[in-house]
């Protein structure tokens, strides 16, 4: 006979654990796991069955994977959290004694930890990292607009600050703004990094509120794991880029301002203004990762993602020296920061008022300024040779990946609305011609490979173009021959004419052939499959005809609205 | 008033002497015997030992004022200054030992030692300075190697700290993901891996073997939502209504679920509804505390007395042997004409194998579907739900919207909405990374409270004793 099992000795019961068993196997206070768990990225789970992960009973309790558990003990932070708990007691019992020596000295050896492994353990490589940014940047930024709080350990925001500024930066010299988005909550920006993409927000600077239901603490604790990630990441971009870390401006900024603070700050401020370039490494080839994907591209001969690729890359392209022509010059109104930031990234050169912030390169009276953004309904005195613009049009145009006509961004004038980027037609739907931007920009490349696909398929088909030719040929004699009747006709008939070129639409052969075989595709669909198919046909179908519908819709209105315009134009030439 | 008389007192005792104040001649005496004590009397010594002569004030000129003298010895207290470096030689401490009276003390000092002239003596005295020597020469050595050690531990101390302890508010600048370890693989190379995974293990630098599924998130949903087309600050009518039809389900959805709480709890009268039960309820429970309610009873009770019960007689009815036996012939005609009729439809059933077949089929791809629909809704709530840990469900924020006649269209005067780091918190929670808390609320003890009995005697009624 075997031994008699014992009840809850395997299984769920001993997988996961409690909350209290861990701490009590830990040896750690509640708000020390917490951080602990937090740092580590530890989740709580949700067992199967509760009542077979507590024993039979079935109470609320938050459970852990017992390994997990097991994974944390060998944790060395665990000992720094002892270290901060005695550092802590020492400290309050000096200041209890008034011993103000003792107290300095101890906060000059305030224990502190780091998290360099946990960043390694976390993200193993450096993909895994830049895939997680969109909640650390988000944080980040979040915390970098924060005031001086009580609660915030002073050192960390600045630090914050400083990580957000270099980031900015990175952005700006690598030229990876994608899309941008004012939305009432904030800022939304998109980036593509190493084909990573990744989304942020940065919230609009308004006064500080803190919500009653958040946990301060547990915020901060992320907090302090995401600068670390970010410290990391920041330095591995700008070193991939061969730029110089920590960032450093082109140019020494010295003023006469400098002489009310330190040389330092001062530099500091002028980076975080975003107006002027950094410092490349000087002798550095940056990789550049695009190319190398299109070699890759090309060794296989996948040309469909070739032209993919090429696509996005011309996009992108156009996108960095978008504003490359163009000199801002923003107004006081403005929120600067983020202006600066998005102008700057897609070639721009930008300016503001001195007393504004540090960092302005040229006045309001400089002639070269092409644009400058106001957002006040009347403007008294303006300069002729530039265009005063809303705000709102440098990010439509960043969407539109097009340098948009201003005559509807106009100060004063309202505004056509600030459409989503983040919204995505799929193929078929009905675009009002109101939507402009990305959807146009597509179309407009879509026309091109048009153009350039037969001469790819010309060579491709040599063979079967031939064949062709010589199939058609009896055709077109055929069908003369059948005409003539009487036998003057036929003799004038019969005559050797000079030889025409036969005009061939290549396009449409390429075009038939295609239908042919995908005829010849859909025959061998299995009938279970084929219905399925039939499906999806018809409601593509019906999209199209809905389509259809509200475009002949909306040119009949178009129409209409012309004539009417017309017709009140003829009526008032009547009336005069 | 009469007159005081002089006492009557003893002379001859010396107890009974008059007592004369001598506290000045006491006085003049130690008068001059600290005179002597500090350079003698100063009625016997020169002029010139007394005073001086001012030549900084000479006689014609004005005394220095108060206030030129505060001028003159100005007090900056704003800078400290600095404390003049301790001279070990001039301490107070010692100071306060040395004789400060300047009378001579009387005889020779008795402690000095007279040198003995005889030999043993000098020999004692020679091997004496000899240790004292040696002894001096290996305390000085001794020293020697303690200072040494100290500032090598010293050096070591700062060079780990600057090796490792930079301030993790300082970010770190070296590549992360390429850097390898060249410490630890010294070490491994030198003492063999064994010792080196023990060494590690020591000094907790040993790589603990991750488990897998710490890279994974917790969930599949995107830590930033993309923004719905209606947030943005100059919104199409179309977007912004889609928006706010949205935030309008949500509320509408609420209310039905608080709605259906209501239906289902025990049904709440209305006033009027309720005044009748009231009424009778204090009317059963008054019965009999009041006269006229008596009254009525006695009334009742006469009424009573008149009438016959009010429900039927119960009469037991019991069946014969006869009439039980019928009862199971039939429940026995029954059964077999079920299992007739059963029979048949089973005997029917074999020609039309067909469509039950037909039947099952449609029946366990039912079954599959439905098995399959479930393990996609599995699937969905395994990768996008939201789980429940602890006591507490997670609850979804608001949307953030502008109202109608909020939106302004203009970038100045745009009403921003919601606050990021609320949206954060939730997202979080929502991702199933943080657990959904409701914050304590602090428990505060209640006072007891009790009236003295001094206090509680004095009452309405009370009559001083």
């Amino acid at each position: 006979m075997t031994k008699m099992q014992k009840k809850y000795k395997k299984g769920a019961s001993v997988n996961y654990t409690s909350r209290n068993q861990a701490l009590r196997k830990l040896q750690l206070t509640l708000a020390d796991f917490r951080r602990l768990c937090i740092l580590k990225g530890i989740y709580p789970v949700e067992p199967k069955n509760r009542r077979k992960a507590n024993r039979g009973r079935l109470a609320n309790k938050t459970y852990y994977l017992a390994k997990d558990i097991r994974f944390l003990t060998h944790e060395p932070i665990i000992d720094k959290f002892r270290h901060m708990k005695t550092y802590l007691r020492r400290l309050t019992k000096a200041k209890a004694r008034n011993e103000k020596t003792r107290e300095e000295t101890l906060r000059n050896n305030r224990p502190f930890y780091k998290l360099d492994h946990v960043v390694r353990e976390r993200y193993p490589s450096f993909a895994d990292a830049l895939r997680d940014l969109d909640d650390c940047l988000t944080l980040i930024f979040l915390f970098a607009n924060f005031p001086l709080l009580k609660k915030l350990y002073e050192p960390r925001l600045r630090l914050c600050r400083r990580l957000s500024v270099e980031f900015l930066h990175y952005v700006i010299t690598s030229g990876s703004l994608k899309k941008c988005f004012i939305s009432v909550k904030g800022y939304y920006f998109q980036v593509e990094i190493r084909g990573e993409i990744i989304t942020w927000i940065i919230p609009h600077k308004l006064g500080h509120k803190n919500p009653a239901d958040v946990d301060f603490k547990i915020m901060a604790t992320f907090l302090e794991f995401y600068t670390t990630l970010l410290g990391f990441i920041n330095f591995k971009l700008y070193s991939d880029l061969g730029l110089v870390y920590p960032p450093k401006l082109n140019f020494a900024a010295t003023t006469s301002l400098s002489t009310l603070c330190s040389e330092d700050e001062f530099s500091d401020e002028f980076l975080a203004s975003l107006g002027l370039p950094i410092m490349k490494k000087p002798d550095t080839n940056p990789v550049d990762q695009v190319e190398v994907d299109q070699e890759a591209a090309q060794l296989l001969g996948n040309t469909e993602a070739d032209e993919e690729n090429r696509r996005k890359e011309e996009e992108t392209k156009t996108l960095q020296k978008l504003f490359s022509k163009c000199k801002f010059f923003i107004s006081r109104e403005i929120p600067r920061e983020m202006f600066a930031f998005v102008i700057r990234a897609c070639g721009g050169n930008v300016s503001w008022d001195k007393t504004m912030c540090p960092g302005a390169t040229y006045d309001v009276s400089d002639e070269s300024i092409t644009h400058q953004l106001v957002d006040r309904p009347k403007l008294n005195d303006m300069v002729v040779n530039r265009v005063y613009v809303q705000p709102q049009w440098v990010f439509d145009s960043i969407n539109a990946r097009q340098l948009l006509p201003v005559d509807k961004y106009l100060p004063g004038s309202i505004l056509p609305p600030h459409l989503s980027p983040f919204v995505e037609e799929k193929e078929g739907d009905y675009v009002p011609p109101e939507r402009f931007g990305r959807r146009q920009a597509e179309e407009d490349v879509e026309e091109e490979p048009a153009k350039e696909v037969p001469s790819i398929n010309l060579i491709e088909n040599n063979a079967y173009l031939n064949g062709n030719l010589k199939r058609k040929r009896p055709e077109t004699e055929e069908t003369p021959a059948t005409k003539p009747a009487t036998k003057e006709e036929r003799k004038r008939s019969m005559r050797v004419e000079s030889g025409q070129v036969q005009n061939v639409n290549v396009s449409n052969i390429v075009k038939r052939k295609a239908d042919e075989e995908k005829r010849l595709r859909e025959m061998t669909i299995p009938k279970k499959q084929k219905r399925l198919y039939d499906k999806i046909k018809f409601s593509q179908k019906k999209k199209r005809q809905e389509v259809e519908k509200l475009k002949r819709k909306r040119a009949d209105y178009d129409k209409a609205a012309k004539q009417e315009a017309t017709n009140d134009k003829k009526k008032q030439m009547k009336l005069s | 008033m009469p007159r005081k008389t002089a006492k009557h007192v003893a002379r001859n005792k010396k107890k009974y002497w008059r007592k004369i104040d001598t506290q000045d001649i006491e006085d003049q005496l130690e008068d001059v015997r600290v005179q002597e004590m500090t350079g003698g009397r100063r009625s016997e010594q020169p002029d010139h030992v007394l005073y001086h002569i001012d030549t900084e004030h000479p006689l014609g000129s004005k005394s220095p004022s108060a206030e030129e003298m505060q001028v003159s010895s100005p007090i900056i207290r704003s800078i400290p200054r600095k404390r003049p470096p301790l001279d070990l030689n001039n301490l107070n401490t010692y100071k306060i030992l040395e004789p400060h009276s300047s009378v001579q003390p009387p005889g020779s000092d008795s402690r000095q030692s007279r040198v003995s002239t005889s030999k043993s003596t000098k020999r004692l005295i020679e091997s004496e300075k000899c240790t004292e020597t040696r002894r001096a020469a290996t305390k000085k050595y001794q020293t020697a190697v303690k200072q040494r050690a100290e500032a090598l531990q010293r050096n070591a101390i700062s060079k780990a700290e600057q090796m490792e302890l930079i301030d993790p508010h300082v970010s770190q600048a070296y590549d992360l993901w390429n850097t390898q370890d060249d410490k630890k693989e010294k070490v491994r190379a030198s003492v063999g891996p064994a010792m080196a995974a023990y060494v590690e293990q020591v000094y907790q630098t040993y790589d603990w073997k991750v488990p897998k599924h710490i890279i994974k998130h917790p969930s599949k949903l995107p830590a930033i939502t993309t923004p719905l087309p209606g947030t943005s600050y100059n919104p199409t009518y179309d977007d912004h209504q889609d928006l706010l039809k949205k935030a309008v389900d949500v509320e509408l959805e609420k209310e039905r679920k608080d709605l259906k709480l209501q239906r289902n709890l025990p049904a709440m009268l209305t006033q009027s509804a309720a005044e009748p039960i009231k009424q009778a309820w204090l009317k059963e429970m008054s019965s009999g505390l009041f006269d006229d309610d008596v009254e009525n009873d006695i009334n009742g009770e006469n009424n009573q007395s008149t009438s016959v019960s009010v429900g039927k007689p119960v009469t037991i009815e019991t069946k014969t042997v006869q009439q039980r036996n019928k009862e199971k012939l039939q429940k026995k005609k029954e059964a077999l004409n079920k299992a007739k009729k059963e029979k048949r439809i089973r005997d029917t059933q074999l020609f039309r194998i067909k469509s039950i077949r037909k039947e099952v089929d449609k029946e366990t791809q039912e079954h599959g579907q439905l098995l399959q629909e479930r393990e996609i809704k599995y699937e969905n709530r395994k990768n996008y739900g939201t789980k429940k840990f602890g006591r507490y469900r997670f609850e979804e924020a608001d949307l953030d919207l502008n109202l109608s006649d909020e939106i302004t269209g203009n970038l100045r005067t745009m009403k921003a909405e919601g606050n990021l780091l609320h949206d954060r918190f939730k997202s979080l929670q929502k991702r199933n990374i943080i657990e959904p808390r409701v914050r304590a609320k602090p428990t505060k003890t209640k006072m007891k409270k009790y009236e003295k009995r001094s206090v509680r005697e004095v009452g309405p009624n009370y009559q001083p004793k």
